[in-house]
């Protein structure tokens, strides 16, 4: 009897607190019955191990006794948390993304990444940590996403989505932007900068010329590609490496060239903004021209940081999609 | 398919179509009331066998759900819990029982047409 004990002790450690003890009752009597069938009014110590070995495993019998089973979240709830945690995690990831860009290109500080790693170790768990603690509590209050299952129209499912399909308009609009870039360049490389009305000085941007060749390589790249894929009509692995490959080409000019223009404000003592703004100050006292130069290549600058980030967010993403189709094959 | 794995599929399916039935089975066999150990015997002399950690945890789901009554007794050899089918248990059975009878005609039918 000691052992039975035992088992029942073992078994209600698993049990729902609020019928514990009557569960364990009806137990206590089920297997004293069971014994008495088994093995008469005096079994042996080898006889009970048995009859327990045949009801099961302490933690198994007591888990029938949730028949809906035992979880955190559960299945109802369970798609729309992957969704949640995902744009969560991606969000605290692009937040962090930025913030060193941030970082880099306006206050000219140095990636530390053992430190960020550090920060995204902490950041990225305790996020998802966050996200499951209130999916636990929605859980616990069994609220259920999609409440007016009735209201469900068959008619209303969206379009299967065309991983492959080309994006004609986009395709178009691209090829016109590309070439009228390409033709200003070529035609008129020695006249861009800023213009300035009424007088009309103009002042050359003294970086750019350096650059020319290259961007127009990318971008006459960038034109074939857009052709090629029209034609076509779908995305095949071949192009989507070239695509990658020229944004990696576009990521590395993109970074040199707002490096240079960095240098060259640096060299102008308007490399951050408050230096830029003593530049300009100093400037319009005196009635220089200079001020209106580093205004230009500022505006550059910044335009060229703005394209660097888009490109390096829309690589990514395609590296990702690439990296999602590969799997799910 | 060898032997083996046709003997894992068997024993998988079999144990999904038993769960499947066992409720049905508890509430026939409930008309007169019994305790747990009593449903197992009697339920085995028919020719159904169940897991005694499977039937209790059934036997007061059907409870909760209204179909099964229960109260303990203390005048046997040791206390007892029995259990008895409640009036909506009644009914329920009835439709259940109709059931059951198609989808077996059913199923033999599919089973029985070469």
């Amino acid at each position: 009897m000691e052992l039975i004990e035992r088992y029942l002790s073992e078994v209600g450690r698993y049990l729902p607190r609020q019928n514990r003890k009557d569960i364990l009752g009806e137990m206590r009597s089920a297997l004293a019955d069971a014994l008495e069938d088994q093995a008469g009014e005096n079994p042996t110590r080898e006889q009970t191990i048995e009859m327990l070995r045949t009801f099961g495993e302490p933690r198994k019998v007591a888990a029938r006794y949730y028949p809906e089973g035992q979880y955190l979240i559960g299945p109802t709830l369970y798609p729309l948390f992957r969704l949640v945690s995902g744009i969560a995690l991606a969000a605290v990831l692009g937040a962090q993304i930025i913030a060193w860009l941030v970082a880099y290109f306006f206050a000219g500080q140095a990636i530390d990444v053992l430190e960020t790693s550090a920060g995204l170790v902490s950041s990225l768990p305790s996020t998802l940590g966050w996200v499951l603690i209130v999916f636990i509590i929605l859980q616990r209050f069994d609220v259920r996403p999609d409440e007016d299952e009735k209201a469900w129209d068959p008619a209303s499912l969206p379009e299967v989505e065309g991983h492959d399909e080309v994006s004609r308009a986009e395709r178009v609009a691209g090829i016109i932007f590309q070439s009228i870039v390409l033709a200003a360049l070529t035609l008129f490389s020695d006249r861009i900068g800023l213009y300035v009305f009424p007088g009309g000085t103009f002042f050359a941007n003294p970086i750019l010329p350096g650059f020319i060749p290259w961007i127009n390589l990318s971008l006459l790249v960038a034109i074939g590609l857009d052709v090629y894929l029209l034609w076509q009509g779908r995305w095949s692995t071949a192009s989507r490496l070239v695509r990658l490959g020229a944004n990696l080409f576009g990521i590395v000019l993109l970074g040199l060239l707002a490096q240079a223009h960095m240098d060259w404000l640096q060299a102008h003592n308007a490399g951050t903004f408050f230096n830029s703004m003593e530049a300009f100050a100093q400037n319009i006292e005196s009635g220089g021209q200079a001020f209106l130069q580093i205004f230009m290549v500022q505006i550059f600058w910044l335009s060229f940081s703005i394209a660097l980030v888009v490109t390096v967010i829309e690589t990514a993403v395609s590296i990702f999609k690439m990296l999602r189709k590969l799997l799910d094959r | 398919m060898n032997k083996e794995e046709l003997n894992i599929l068997k024993d998988n399916v079999m144990q999904e179509i038993r769960r499947g039935v066992l409720e049905l089975a508890a509430l026939s066999e409930l008309k007169d009331e019994k305790y747990g150990y009593s449903l197992i015997n009697s339920l085995a002399e028919k020719g159904l066998t169940v897991d005694q950690g499977t039937l209790y945890p059934l036997l007061r789901r059907l409870e909760t759900q209204g179909l099964l009554k229960s109260e303990w007794n203390v005048e046997g050899s040791r206390p007892r819990r029995y259990y008895v089918l409640s009036p909506a248990g009644q009914e329920a059975l009835v439709v259940l029982t109709a059931e059951w009878h198609e989808l077996t005609r059913v199923m033999n039918e599919l089973l029985n047409k070469e």
